[in-house]
């Protein structure tokens, strides 16, 4: 038992967490948590942070967690973690099953603001026969369970007809098996069984509908274990079943999801090559010697290998920065051929004796991401700080010395977890990686038109489908470089736009003989009486340098003449990011408008030109 | 043995802590009653901060009787003094 009443430096913190900067405060906080913390220290910081002024607070993140039992206590610890990641916890909570009434009950949950809906549900609580000791009928467990998926799923539908706030649900573990314990196991339908239909249908839930999510609170009990997570006395009397460790561990894990669900992910991983992808040093100790296939040290930078392949195949750009002679460098994939990670899967290599920022800062812009999106990764620690130093930006992974910690201190330290994998995330990395090779033709190509026209690219411009919805809100809220008007739109201002017939989204599908790049542009058009006004024009990166932009803005015009528009309006909000796209409307033909910052296009006068040679473009119907 | 007047003080800074309360409006005759942040809810949030400040479990029994600031320190200074 420890003597001492509290570890942290009260006076000191409340000067910083009362006064201090908001980025101040979150690294302090970072830094706090990486300690662990006694529960009074936490309460005491919490109260701080709840003390300062609305004005000068992260931005809010307001939560309403329905739940089948007390979950208060995570407050003060989520709101911690939260504040490391810049938000602050404005939390509700709904304890006892309320959650049917209000989920079927959308419009005053609107009038809350949510930015999610989180649900814990407890079996125990939900569908008490099923975890008690009394052995049942079968054919009564798969009708309770049964009745309680179609409540939970007639909740969920009327919630969505009337809402999009996010909802999180929860899957649920596996209950612990009583006096069962040693029979029935090899039987197709004992409780266990039952359980696991259940995450299918909820898994199938998150799948069905937009903006619902299945946060895996079975495998986070799993990893801490069920004995350590609840806490048995403290249920019955008080129906708060977690423990204080799990309260902990649930906080943690929590905030990293919603940093998945709410921040921008990373979407290039640079990468040091020496004692970082494999053990031993190339250039010093040959090919031959380096640990990455056998023994402890080289199933360890194997196993690190294939958790960064996975993130690869899940949409994330890989390339190396390293102090090497690039041969040395490739010898090692040569030779170990069975290594999870080959030569061909780094998008863009740098390898040679240059400072790594450098580096970095050529391999961001040859693909083409600002460096907030790039995480680079090292085990040494000067070259760590030197990057960090010099690029603030960018998230440095301190990678240490112990292989076996590396996957977890990559996914701890870097926003890089997946939500939702959408078919543009798996074909992205091989559109990035055609890009490239696609940069390297250019160079050695002198006519650009030529250059083009040889890529065969085909556009596809109309209505986007249901299935597109995620996608456009994604590029929507990060696309920065070719994005004229910066408007960031949520799906219900989405959903609102579809259904309105003064508004118009059109999307923008491309591929050529390099791959398909599945959605790449959306176009939100609005028309008054007279005029069709751009309010959103925007391009992913990956596409950039194919004079796309013409053939979209001709779809425009053509749009615009279809419903009598006599002028195009064309918006520009220039930032820091987009300068990209300041000379879009002049070099098209567009008029500046006096004192604002608007061009316009007068229809009636301008002839319509046809789309451009390099490339076909393919309109689709629109229905309204 | 660990004095019972240092750990009444010490149940105080707890509480302080979880309750938002300066120490010195804190007493031994502190209750639910007298301090109006000491909900049901902050109840188990002082029971979780004792139970780790002074590495010990309370049962439910002992939860309900921990009425006020000085009955706290009393149960507390019973359990670490065995």
């Amino acid at each position: 038992m420890t003597e001492q009443n509290t570890h942290i430096d009260k006076p000191a913190l409340e000067q910083v967490l009362a006064n201090g900067d908001l980025l101040n405060i979150s690294a302090l906080v970072k830094s706090l948590l990486t300690h662990s913390l006694k529960r009074r220290d936490v309460d005491w910081v919490w109260n701080q942070l709840k003390r300062r002024p609305k004005d000068i607070q992260f931005r809010p993140l307001k939560m309403l967690l329905l739940s089948s039992f007390t979950l208060n206590l995570i407050e003060a610890p989520l709101g911690l973690q939260l504040v490391s990641h810049q938000r602050y916890l404005i939390p509700e909570f709904v304890p006892y099953q309320q959650w049917e009434t209000l989920l079927h009950h959308p419009e005053t949950l609107n009038e809350k603001n949510l930015d999610v809906i989180q649900m814990f549900l407890h079996l125990e609580d939900e569908i008490p026969t099923l975890c008690d000791d009394s052995i049942l009928d079968k054919d009564i467990i798969y009708e309770q369970t049964s009745i309680f998926v179609e409540r939970l799923k007639k909740a969920i539908h009327a919630f969505r007809n009337g809402s999009q706030t996010p909802v999180v649900l929860n899957s649920f573990i596996l209950m612990k098996r009583g006096i069962e314990r040693f029979i029935n196991i090899n039987i197709g339908n004992n409780k266990n069984a039952v359980i696991d239909s259940l995450n299918a249908e909820i898994t199938k839930l998150s799948e069905e509908y937009n903006n619902i999510y299945l946060y895996d609170y079975a495998n986070l009990i799993s990893d801490i274990g069920r004995n350590n997570w609840f806490d048995a006395a403290n249920y019955y009397h008080n129906i708060s079943p977690i423990s204080s460790v799990g309260i902990r561990f649930l906080a943690q894990d929590l905030s990293k999801f919603y940093s998945a669900l709410f921040q921008p992910r990373a979407k290039v991983l640079i990468f040091d090559l020496d004692n970082t992808l494999w053990g031993g040093i190339v250039g010093e100790d040959g090919a031959t010697a380096l640990k990455v296939r056998d023994g402890y040290l080289g199933e360890s930078f194997k196993a690190f290998q294939s958790t960064i392949k996975g993130l690869q195949e899940t949409g994330i750009i890989l390339a190396i920065a390293s102090k090497n002679n690039e041969e040395d460098a490739k010898d090692v994939f040569d030779v170990y051929p069975d290594m999870p990670l080959k030569w061909e899967d780094f998008g863009v290599t740098r390898i040679n004796w240059l400072d790594k920022s450098a580096n970095i800062v050529d391999i961001a812009s040859e693909i083409g991401v600002g460096l907030d999106s790039v995480v680079f990764v090292d085990d040494n620690p000067l070259e760590c700080e030197r990057v960090k130093t010099n690029l603030p930006e960018v998230t440095v992974v301190r990678l240490g010395t112990e292989a076996h910690t590396f996957s977890n201190r990559l996914l701890e330290a870097a926003n890089l977890y997946p939500l939702k994998i959408t078919t543009e995330d798996k074909i992205r990395t091989n559109s990035y990686r055609s890009q490239i090779k696609r940069n390297e033709s250019k160079r050695t190509s002198i006519d650009e038109n030529e250059f083009l026209s040889s890529l065969d690219l085909v556009l596809e411009i109309g209505p986007p489908e249901p299935s597109e919805y995620d996608r456009i809100v994604q590029l929507i809220n990060k696309t920065n470089q070719f994005n004229l008007t910066m408007i960031r739109y949520q799906l219900d201002e989405i959903l609102e736009i579809i259904k309105s017939s003064d508004d118009q989204i059109s999307v923008v599908r491309a591929k050529d003989k390099f791959g398909n790049y599945g959605l790449i542009g959306v176009l939100i058009l609005r028309f008054s009486k007279t005029d069709c006004i751009i309010d959103t024009l925007l391009m992913s990166c990956r596409i950039l340098g194919r004079n796309i932009e013409e053939s979209i803005l001709l779809y425009i015009k053509k749009i615009a003449k279809d419903r009598n528009s006599k002028k195009l309006i064309g918006r520009l909000n220039l930032t820091k990011k987009n300068k990209l796209v300041f000379d879009f409307y002049t070099k098209s033909g567009f008029l500046p408008i006096i004192e604002s910052t608007n061009f316009e296009y007068d229809l009636m006068t301008n002839q319509l030109e046809s789309y451009p040679d390099h490339l076909t473009v393919h309109e689709m119907e629109i229905q309204k | 043995m660990k004095p019972k007047s240092k750990i009444l003080s010490q149940v105080i800074e707890v509480l302080s802590d979880v309750l938002d309360t300066p120490t010195e409006a804190i007493s031994a005759e502190t209750s639910p009653d007298t301090n109006e942040s000491w909900d049901s809810i902050k109840h188990l949030n002082i029971i979780m901060a004792i139970e780790e400040e002074f590495n010990v479990t309370l049962s439910p029994e002992e939860q309900m009787e921990m009425l006020t600031v000085s009955l706290i320190a009393d149960l507390i200074s019973e359990k670490v003094n065995q």
